[in-house]
């Protein structure tokens, strides 16, 4: 029942095991691993951290155990019992485990693998020849220091993350499937080393207890787990019953956590709860060989009490008797290892006494957990305790993800437009002046800047006009990226904003991005309720079919305003028609076209140094540089802060091979990008941001094409200051 | 860089400046170059002069150009002389019309050679609109 459940995962709670797992990454386990060499899973190692404070002869002696060359103690099954590297090499999932049974101890139900394990191990000497002997070999050597310490340690090292299963469990919150994926690897896991697993059993069985119950013992144990199940079914059924009798437990004492009377709470029999909730008391029931009657007497009484989700007290009790010697790992805490040592074999009073402060840690982290618990499901999960630092870390990744796509428009998350800070601007019209002043001598005060505008869209958010003539102004200035992401904003607030379309489809066409070229020229198509009729007679006649490729639809575009202008050759020339047909072709490489276009245009509207800067931009790409040169100039002078005609000219220059020309050109062109730049009253103006890399590359190049690695490095730099000097000197 | 270049060859500057777009790719990029293209051509230039120079521009496997002949076997050969080369780089010529005129020979799979006017025009900053 509870390997299905497993899988299902009815009982894992809300936590999620990616937390528990990161845990475990990210704990260091350096030292560990100096100690016993590599190869093994990270999180069995766990309990050699204790190991350190230890003498030298008890490392030799565990080494000794360890070792398959020494002679091993007569209760060890054989030599080559504690090699176990191959073994974990051979598990493939003993990371992802790792969580799993971590986690185990508290609920086991879903997750029995740890103590569920153990229990196993026992069972399986139960038949065995020497089974009797090597159980009590077992108790003699946890009577040890060593091992007692091995095996506090774990136990308080892992408390946090094993309380989480069990509140999740009983505060029954729905789980999300995500949850069970690691499951499903464990699983996995199971059937691959399965084959390894016989000869290893006993290693195991010695390893389980030797190690930490938690974590040493989980990554070999869980194979040996899903051995019994599938192998016998009977043996396969008694983890099962310890799951029922744990879950049991663990539901009472969740039931009665509000309960304050100390007396209560440290009486012998909470205790004893917590331990069978743990799992431990129940499979040492199981296990005892002397105790086999009275183990099974306990499993029945689980089975029948699981179902009714009533606790039964009696039969723990007995169990608890039973079992002295074989509760202590867990619930002992470092500091009384030693006298618990001694005591195992004593009274059972001072064991109940012993639990005292363990029991208190336990509940403490078990009220953390339910917080923490309420927290995630209430969705916003706040660090409560010290162990879920990396509880946050992921809450805060959660949020930053969540953040960017709650802002996001559009299928592209980052396209906000970035405004640049501290723009002085933002003051408002007093500070324009001010401002102005501090300008002098730019051409760009002669004209509205970008910080200008961009305050002005911060003013106004919504004025579609206003992030169209921003998004303008980018093109401009030689940002295109910034430049779309403006234009889009301005045509999210107006789709019906003809100009920005246009001006959408131009910087697609700049990008290289035929279909958002084309896309854009169509929504201004239509949108454009001039063209409209046009646009539908058009279509009429060349039906367009669904599954055209980009490249027909683009041709058929192109057909269909070729087809308007025609029409309308007799009257009045319309430009943008003309800068639509143009831009398309110029996406679709036809320049010659292109030119012919954007000079009819031009013809319309002399003075607009765009369409000069784009009849350029299309002659220079059609290879003929040296006419595009005179474009650029007329360009230039009716705008002089045209940074992109300028850009241009410099790129032209270059093809021309008037290198000096191009660089001056371009550093032009960076100069007046880098005065867009808010200057920081700190003083470090960083004008990485405002410059645009592609500037920089051509320059670059030209330098490197003059002979000037000096300057060229400074373009790497992107030092703007020292580049102006260095070429000045030249 | 400076390793591709030859004295006394246009070609050289422009296949240097090539050279270092495709060091300037971003892993992406060059994997999406190399995927449209997919060959290694081998372009043997000859100057006013009569000398001949040898580059590869290799966009199979490692999406770089160097002197000399090329390390696998090329997919097409080029033969041209340097001022066809400058020219096609250029855009003054295309690549179908020079091979038509007789400027611009091949060896191997012609098809290929088609693909160099893209390449060539990767290494050209475009105009903006």
């Amino acid at each position: 029942m509870s390997l299905p459940m497993l899988v299902n995962g009815a009982e894992c709670g809300p936590s999620n095991p990616l937390q528990g797992l990161s845990k475990r990454f990210d704990q260091d386990r350096g030292i560990q691993q100096d100690q016993f060499g590599a190869g093994r899973a990270g999180s069995s190692k766990e309990a050699f951290r204790s190991q350190y404070p230890l003498s030298p002869g008890v490392n030799q002696d565990a080494a000794r155990f360890f070792s398959s060359a020494a002679s091993p103690p007569p209760a060890l099954a054989s030599p080559a019992a504690f090699d176990f590297s191959a073994l974990h090499r051979s598990l493939p999932v003993s990371h992802t485990q790792s969580p799993v049974p971590v986690q185990s101890p508290i609920q086991s139900p879903p997750l029995q693998a740890g103590p569920a394990a153990w229990s196993t191990d026992f069972l399986l000497q139960q038949p065995g020849p020497s089974a009797s002997v090597s159980v009590t070999g077992g108790a003699q050597r946890q009577a040890t220091p060593m091992t007692v310490e091995q095996n506090m340690s774990p136990a308080s090292q892992q408390v946090p993350n094993t309380y989480m299963p069990g509140l999740s469990w009983s505060s029954s919150v729905g789980m999300s499937a995500a949850q069970f994926a690691p499951m499903a690897g464990v699983q996995g896991g199971f059937a691959q080393v399965k084959p390894q697993i016989d000869a290893a059993i006993w290693d195991q069985e010695f390893r389980s207890q030797e190690l930490s119950l938690n974590s040493a013992a989980s990554a070999p144990a869980l194979p040996m787990e899903a051995e019994t199940v599938t192998e016998a079914p009977s043996r396969a059924q008694q983890p099962h019953d310890a799951d029922e009798l744990a879950r049991t437990a663990a539901l009472l004492i969740d039931t009665v956590q509000n309960e304050t009377n100390p007396k209560f709470k440290n009486s012998a029999f909470m205790g004893l709860m917590r331990q069978l909730r743990d799992g431990e008391v129940t499979v040492e029931g199981n296990d005892m060989v002397q105790r086999s009657e009275a183990s099974g007497g306990v499993q029945s009484h689980a089975d029948a009490k699981g179902k009714g989700r009533a606790v039964d007290v009696p039969p723990p009790a007995v169990t608890r008797m039973q079992l002295p010697t074989l509760q202590r790992p867990v619930t002992a805490t470092p500091a009384a290892s030693t006298s618990l040592a001694t005591e195992q074999t004593s009274d059972e009073v001072g064991e109940a006494r012993q639990e005292d402060p363990n029991d208190a840690y336990f509940r403490q982290e078990n009220e953390d957990y339910i917080r923490m618990q309420k927290d995630i499901v209430s969705g916003r999960a706040t660090p409560q305790s010290h162990f879920s630092s990396q509880q946050a870390e992921w809450d805060n990744l959660q949020r930053d993800w969540e953040a960017f796509e709650a802002s996001s428009h559009g299928l592209q998350p980052l396209s906000n437009y970035q405004f640049q800070v501290n723009n002085p601007y933002l003051n408002g019209e007093a500070s324009r002046t001010r401002h102005h002043t501090a300008h002098a001598g730019m051409n760009e005060a002669l004209y509205e800047s970008v910080l200008e505008m961009e305050a002005a869209v911060q003013r106004d958010p919504t004025n579609a006009a206003r992030w169209y003539e921003l998004g303008v102004k980018q093109q401009e200035n030689e940002r295109e990226q910034k430049a779309v992401q403006a234009l889009r904003r301005a045509l999210e607030l107006d789709p019906t904003h003809l100009a920005a379309w246009l001006a959408l489809a131009i910087s697609h066409t700049n990008e290289g991005n035929r279909s958002g070229a084309y896309s854009a020229i169509r929504e201004w198509v239509e949108r454009n309720e001039r063209y409209s009729a046009a646009v539908a007679q058009f279509r009429a006649l060349n039906p367009e079919s669904e599954d055209a490729r980009s490249s027909e639809r683009l041709q058929n575009m192109m057909q269909c305003l070729m087809s308007i202008v025609r029409e309308h050759a007799g009257g009045e020339i319309d430009a943008d028609i003309q800068i639509a047909l143009a831009v398309l072709l110029n996406t679709n490489e036809d320049y010659t076209k292109a030119r012919d276009c954007f000079t009819t245009a031009l013809a319309v509207r002399p003075d607009d140094s765009l369409l000069y800067n784009r009849v350029g931009a299309t002659l220079a790409n059609s290879g003929h540089p040296e006419e595009a040169l005179q474009y650029y100039y007329t360009a230039l002078e009716l705008n002089p802060g045209y940074i992109r005609a300028r850009f241009n000219l410099g790129i032209s220059c270059t093809n021309l091979r008037r290198y000096d020309e191009a660089a001056q050109h371009i550093l032009d062109a960076l100069i007046l990008q880098a005065g867009d730049s808010v200057h920081d009253p700190s003083g470090n103006e960083d004008t990485r941001g405002v410059t645009s890399h592609a500037l920089w590359d051509s320059l670059k190049t030209c330098c490197l094409h003059m002979q000037r690695l000096d300057l060229a490095t400074l373009c790497d730099h992107r030092d703007l200051d020292a580049f102006r000097l260095n070429f000045q000197m030249m | 860089m400076s390793d591709i270049k030859v004295e006394g060859f246009k070609a050289s500057e422009i296949l240097a400046a090539l050279a270092e777009v495709f060091s300037n790719y971003s892993d992406q990029e060059k994997k999406s170059q190399i995927k449209k293209t997919n060959g290694i051509f081998e372009m043997r230039v000859k100057n006013a002069e009569g000398k001949e120079a040898v580059w590869t521009i290799d966009l199979k496997s490692t999406g770089s150009v160097y002197k000399g002949a090329p390390k696998s076997k090329p997919n097409v050969t080029i033969i041209m002389s340097d001022e066809t080369f400058t020219q096609l780089a250029e855009g003054k010529l295309d690549g179908q019309k020079a091979f038509m005129s007789g400027k611009l020979k091949t060896k191997g799979n012609m098809m290929f050679a088609t693909k160099l006017d893209g390449i060539l025009k990767a290494a050209k900053t475009k105009a903006k609109l």
